[in-house]
């Protein structure tokens, strides 16, 4: 029988490593690409989540709903890699200014884009979202991310980022239109990805 | 909530996979009523199947994520060391008697080191040496012997953690896969242990060199990748069918049979070999 999450918590205030290890290997993912999606790349996205696990475990005694410890861990992961954003952005634009700064490792560039006929492999794609990404308003940029890196339902994003699910779908919905502004060039007509069944 | 509000998030679940049935029967009624909503559903459907086909996150890969335990681990032992350093240190300072016994303990050092200055300075000065002659370079004859040594030793090394590795697929296989729950401590211990062996076993392997250890080395190989699996195992819903299945990839590689061959054809260390009286001849 799989323990959940609160028996699992429950143990873990005993300081029972087992207990500690289950929660780890439960949700270093999804703690791994919440990062990843907010710091954009892979030794940040590492920091954070290392650092994230050992803030929630051990302040375990500060949780009061021991069945919530996923929404607690990536509302912590969420507030970590803002911050080490933050810090970054600083480190590269010192009067804070996020125009034209890159933090994401893209696989694209800025040729790309301007030159959306030249190719339609995934690698391109991936480079002219992540590029485009950065150019979003932060709450459109985080929402986006934590949707298509972290893959968090929207439910999920709506706790980490202390916001309503309302407002996380509006989020999304934008940035998805402007994804759909750079990426319609490139779409190749007839692709049968465009579906018109509802579900 | 506008009606276009309402189908806006509507569409926004639909396409993430996060409506419910109730929630879907309101979007197709509403799209059914306005063709040009359900244009743009159409549109953000493709968008969202375009962005989430291409690989915008990629995988650390397996070694990655076999180490997220160990590091959050050894960073929570840290941490427990440094909160007893921070406790006990809180208790030094609160003895009200400190600033008092610093300065009784600096006062006794002050002696101490006078006494021991003066007693070093009865004690008779040894000449100087003369200096060393100096070294010329020559070529060394045992080169030879110490690779083979060297190998020697990588074989002996290899031996132990193909000892230690039989030990734990053997307890891997006497897990039942229903019930690992009720040894957890051990099966966890089972997993770290196979994740420890993973790490050695690929440095090891990368070091046996000569083609007549080619077939120690296929078996490193293939208890690496076992033992990676293993370490890499997670408690979730599959896990008895995860347990059940790397217990048959064992039995099908016949891995244990494999390693006690070797043992077989390696009975002894071969490091305790000693060095030949003469220089090899070169």
């Amino acid at each position: 029988m799989v323990p959940t999450d609160a028996e699992l918590v429950s143990r873990a205030r005993g300081n029972e490593m087992g207990a500690f290890r289950q929660l780890v290997d439960r949700y270093k993912r999804r703690a791994y690409y919440t990062a990843l999606g907010i710091v954009g790349n892979h030794h940040d996205a590492e920091d954070v989540m290392q650092e994230s696990f050992l803030q929630a475990l051990r302040s375990l005694d500060r949780l009061r709903n021991p069945g919530g410890f996923c929404a607690w861990l990536l509302r912590i992961a969420y507030n970590r890699s803002i911050d080490l954003r933050r810090r970054r952005l600083r480190e590269v634009s010192p009067d804070g200014r996020e125009d034209g700064v890159e933090l994401f490792d893209t696989i694209g560039s800025e040729s790309a884009e301007n030159n959306p006929e030249r190719s339609m492999r995934s690698g391109e794609i991936a480079g002219l979202v992540m590029s485009t990404m950065e150019k979003l308003p932060e709450s459109q940029r985080v929402a986006f991310a934590l949707k298509h890196i972290g893959q968090l339902s929207i439910k999920e994003i709506a706790a980490a980022t202390g916001s309503t699910e309302s407002t996380t779908k509006t989020n999304i919905y934008r940035a998805v239109q402007r994804m759909r502004k750079v990426l319609s060039p490139l779409r190749i007509q007839g692709s049968g990805v465009a579906d018109e069944r509802v579900s | 909530m506008s009606e276009f509000l309402e189908i806006r998030d509507l569409m926004i679940s639909a396409i993430y996979g996060e409506a419910d049935e109730e929630e879907l029967r309101r979007l197709e009624a509403g799209l059914a009523r306005d063709e040009s909503l359900a244009e743009e559903y159409r549109q953000l459907r493709a968008t969202v199947a375009e962005v989430e086909g291409a690989d915008l996150a990629g995988d650390p890969g397996k070694k990655f994520w076999l180490g997220v335990w160990p590091r959050v681990r050894r960073g929570l032992e840290a941490e427990g060391r440094a909160e007893q350093r921070r406790i006990l240190s809180g208790r030094l300072t609160a003895f009200p008697w400190r600033p008092a016994l610093q300065f009784v303990f600096v006062a006794i050092m002050l002696v101490v080191g006078i006494f021991i200055g003066r007693f070093l300075g009865e004690q008779d000065v040894e000449p100087a040496q003369p200096p060393a002659p100096s070294v010329t370079a020559v070529s060394f004859p045992y080169e030879d012997e110490i690779e083979a040594r060297e190998q020697d030793f990588i074989v002996d090394a290899t031996l132990a953690s193909l000892e230690r590795s039989e030990s734990v697929l053997q307890e891997f296989l006497d897990v039942d896969p229903g019930r690992w729950g009720d040894r957890e401590e051990a099966f966890f211990s089972n997993l770290e242990s196979s994740h420890n062996l993973f790490d050695e076993l690929a440095e090891l392997r990368g070091s046996l060199r000569g083609g007549r250890y080619g077939f120690v080395s296929t078996l490193l190989d293939e208890l690496e990748i076992i033992l990676g699996d293993i370490a890499g195992i997670e408690v979730d819903d599959d896990l008895a069918f995860e347990i059940e299945r790397l217990q048959e990839d064992i039995a099908d590689r016949r891995l244990l049979v494999r390693i006690r061959e070797i043992e077989t054809a390696f009975p002894e260390s071969r490091s305790v070999r000693t060095l030949p009286l003469r220089p090899v001849n070169r």
